[in-house]
C-alpha cells in the first residue's frame, strides 16, 4: 500500500509554526492542501455537499483556532480528518433527528462531469448511505483519500485490526448493494 | 467455499497492501478457484467504481470564507480580539457585541432561558408551584429571572454555517429591520448591561460555558417540543400580557417570589392557558427538557455566584424593565424568529459553541447585519 502524500508532516509543521508567528499565508497554504480531501471525506460521509463545505469551514477555522494547543508530536493531518469525520457524523445524528437519511439531499456541485458520472456518483453515494455512519468513515477514508489502514486506525483512533474488519464487512455489503443496483 | 484468510488476503491485494508473496498466492487462488476469481472482480469493480467517482472540488469560495473568519494577519490567534477577552473598552468592539449580542443572545440564548423559566415556574410563584410536576427543585430558581440573558460572545462568527442559515432566514431579517430591534441598539438600559461587570462576570463564568457545551441544552434546542412551545399561541400570550410584564418589570422573577405582581401573573389567564397547553405539557413531558433539567450543568448555572450577581445587578434590571426592551420582546420579529427553525438549527448546532471568536468575523457579522437594514431601508424608501 502506497503511502499517502498528504502524510508529509515536515511541511504541515513548517506552515503551523508560520501561522503561529502570524503569518496569514500559512492559513491559506494548510487550506491549499487540506481543503480538498476534507471537503471530499466529508461529501461522502454526508451526501450533501452544502452540509460538506459547512463542515469543513467548520473544521478548519476549529484546527486554525486551536493550532496553540495542538500536540506537534501527533499528525496534523490526523488531527484534521479525525474533526471532519467527527464533525460530519455529528451533523448525521442531528440530521437524523429531523429526516431520514435516504431523504437527505445529494447537491451536485458546480461543473459535476457527464450524466454517466454522476449516475455513478449517485449510485455510489447511495450505496455508501446504506452503510451505518462508522463504517462509511473507513470506506470513504480508504477509497477516496486513499488512507493505509495504519492511517485509518489513526485518524479514527481504533485498533488496526477493527479496520480491517469493518472496511472488509462493508466493502462486501457494497459489493452486493452495487450488484442490486445494476453497477 | 472460501476460507476467512484467503477472503482477507484478496480484500488486501485491491487494497494494495499485501506482500509480493501474499499477491503471488491470491494470484493463484484466483487462478484455481472460481469463487476467488468472483469474489476479486466484484471487489476490483467496486474499487473502479469509488475510483469513477473522483474527488470533486470544493466550492471556490470556501478559503476565502476560512481566511475571513480567522484573526486578523499579523495578530495571530494568540492576538486577536476575542469577545471573551475582559477588555471592552474599544467602542467600536463595545457597540458591535451590543448589536450582536442583542441579534443572537436575545434569542437564541434568551429563550434557552425561557426553557428554565418553563421548567421552574412560568413566571416563578414560589418554591413550589411552578416547577414541573408540582415538585420543588433544590437550588432552581425562577426561571423569567434569566429572561434577556445574552448569549456568550465567545459563540458567535460570521462564517459559522448556522450564521450564515441565519442571515439567509427572513424572519431573522425581520428582526433586525424591525423597529424594535433598532430601538434596543440604541437603549442607554441595553448598553448599561452590556458594559457591567456583573453582566461580563457572567458571560465568563464557567457554569455558564458549561451549560452552553452540554449535550442536555442541545437536545432541548434541537427537540420539536420546545419548538411547538416558542410558537404556540399561549406562549405568545403569556409574554404579551400586561400581568407578564409587569410581574417582570418589578424584577419580581428574582426575588420577590410572594409579590402581588408575581401573583396576578400566574393567575392570569394567558399563563393558565398556557400551562394547559398541549404544546407546554409536551415540552414539560420530553426526555430532552428532563435532562437538561436534571444535568448538573444546569443546575450549576442556576446556582452560580455570577448569574446571581447578574440577575441582582441594577443595570439588568433595568433593561428588563425598559421599554424598549420589553416591545422587542413582544414584537411579531422576535417571536417569529424564536419559533424559526434557523433559530432552532443554531440553537442546536456544536458549531456555534464551539467556533472561536474574531474581531474580522464580528465586524463582518454586524456589516451584514447593517447591510441588510440598508436594504431594507432602500426598498421601504422606493
Amino acid at each position: 500500500m502506497e503511502e499517502t502524500p498528504l502524510a508529509t508532516d515536515e511541511q504541515d509543521r513548517a506552515l503551523i509554526r508560520g501561522y503561529l508567528k502570524g503569518q496569514r499565508d500559512a492559513a491559506g497554504g494548510l487550506i491549499d492542501r487540506y481543503q480538498k480531501p476534507l471537503f471530499n471525506v466529508a461529501l461522502r460521509l454526508l451526501h450533501d455537499a452544502q452540509d460538506a463545505e459547512d463542515v469543513t469551514q467548520t473544521v478548519f477555522l476549529n484546527a486554525l483556532l486551536k493550532l496553540r494547543s495542538y500536540d506537534p508530536k501527533y499528525r496534523f493531518f490526523s488531527w484534521v480528518y479525525r474533526m471532519t469525520v467527527n464533525e460530519s457524523l455529528n451533523l448525521l445524528k442531528r440530521r437524523k433527528r429531523t429526516v431520514g437519511l435516504e431523504e437527505g439531499p445529494d447537491i451536485p456541485g458546480p461543473g459535476s462531469a457527464s450524466d454517466q458520472v454522476t449516475e455513478v456518483q449517485d449510485r455510489v453515494g447511495k450505496a455508501l448511505m446504506g452503510l451505518k455512519p462508522d463504517d462509511r468513515a473507513i470506506v470513504v477514508l480508504r477509497h477516496f483519500v486513499s488512507f493505509t489502514y495504519q492511517e485509518i486506525a489513526d485518524v479514527l483512533e481504533i485498533p488496526v485490526k477493527t479496520v480491517k474488519s469493518r472496511l472488509f464487512t462493508a466493502r462486501d455489503r457494497l459489493r452486493v448493494e452495487l450488484s442490486e443496483r445494476g453497477a | 467455499m472460501l476460507h476467512p484468510d484467503q477472503i482477507e488476503l484478496i480484500h488486501r491485494e485491491i487494497d494494495g497492501a499485501n506482500a509480493p508473496a501474499e499477491s503471488a498466492a491470491v494470484r493463484k487462488l484466483v487462478a484455481q478457484d472460481p469463487e476467488a476469481r468472483a469474489l476479486e472482480a466484484d471487489l476490483r469493480r467496486v474499487a473502479r467504481l469509488f475510483d469513477e467517482v473522483g474527488a470533486r472540488e470544493p466550492p471556490p469560495h470556501l478559503k476565502q470564507a476560512i481566511l475571513a473568519a480567522l484573526p486578523r494577519a499579523g495578530a495571530a490567534p494568540r492576538a486577536a480580539s476575542r469577545w471573551s477577552s475582559p477588555n471592552f473598552t474599544d467602542p467600536l468592539e463595545n457597540v458591535i457585541m451590543t448589536k450582536k449580542t442583542m441579534l443572537i443572545g436575545s434569542t437564541v440564548v434568551a429563550v434557552v432561558v425561557v426553557v428554565a423559566a418553563i421548567a421552574t415556574g412560568f413566571p416563578p410563584t414560589g418554591a413550589i408551584s411552578g416547577t414541573i410536576g408540582g415538585e420543588p427543585i433544590p437550588g432552581v430558581q425562577q426561571a423569567s429571572r434569566y429572561r434577556g440573558r445574552p448569549i456568550t460572545p465567545s459563540e458567535v462568527t460570521l462564517d459559522n454555517p448556522e450564521i450564515k442559515i441565519l442571515f439567509q432566514n427572513h424572519e431573522v431579517l425581520n428582526l433586525i429591520n424591525s423597529e424594535a430591534f433598532r430601538t434596543v441598539m440604541a437603549s442607554e438600559a441595553f448598553r448599561t448591561v452590556m458594559a457591567s461587570e456583573a453582566y461580563r462576570s457572567a458571560m465568563a463564568s464557567e457554569a455558564f460555558r458549561t451549560v452552553m457545551a452540554s449535550e442536555a441544552y442541545r437536545t432541548v434546542m434541537a427537540s420539536e417540543a420546545y419548538r411547538t412551545v416558542m410558537a404556540s399561541e399561549a406562549n405568545r400570550q403569556v409574554m404579551a400580557s400586561e400581568a407578564y410584564r409587569t410581574a417582570e418589570a418589578q424584577g419580581a422573577f428574582r426575588s420577590a417570589q410572594s409579590t402581588e405582581a408575581a401573583r396576578t401573573a400566574q393567575a392570569s389567564e394567558a399563563y393558565r392557558t398556557l400551562q394547559a397547553s398541549e404544546a407546554f405539557r409536551t415540552l414539560q413531558a420530553s426526555e430532552a427538557f428532563r435532562t437538561l433539567q436534571a444535568s448538573e450543568a444546569f443546575r450549576t448555572l442556576q446556582a452560580s455566584e455570577a448569574f446571581r450577581t447578574l440577575q441582582a445587578s441594577e443595570a439588568f434590571r433595568s433593561m428588563q424593565a425598559s421599554e424598549a426592551f420589553r416591545t422587542l420582546q413582544a414584537s411579531e420579529a422576535f417571536r417569529s424568529m424564536q419559533a424559526s427553525e434557523a433559530f432552532r438549527t443554531i440553537s442546536a448546532s456544536e458549531a456555534f459553541r464551539s467556533i472561536s471568536r474574531s474581531q474580522a468575523a464580528s465586524e463582518a457579522f454586524m456589516s451584514e447585519a447593517m447591510r441588510s437594514a440598508q436594504r431594507s431601508a432602500q426598498r421601504s424608501a422606493e
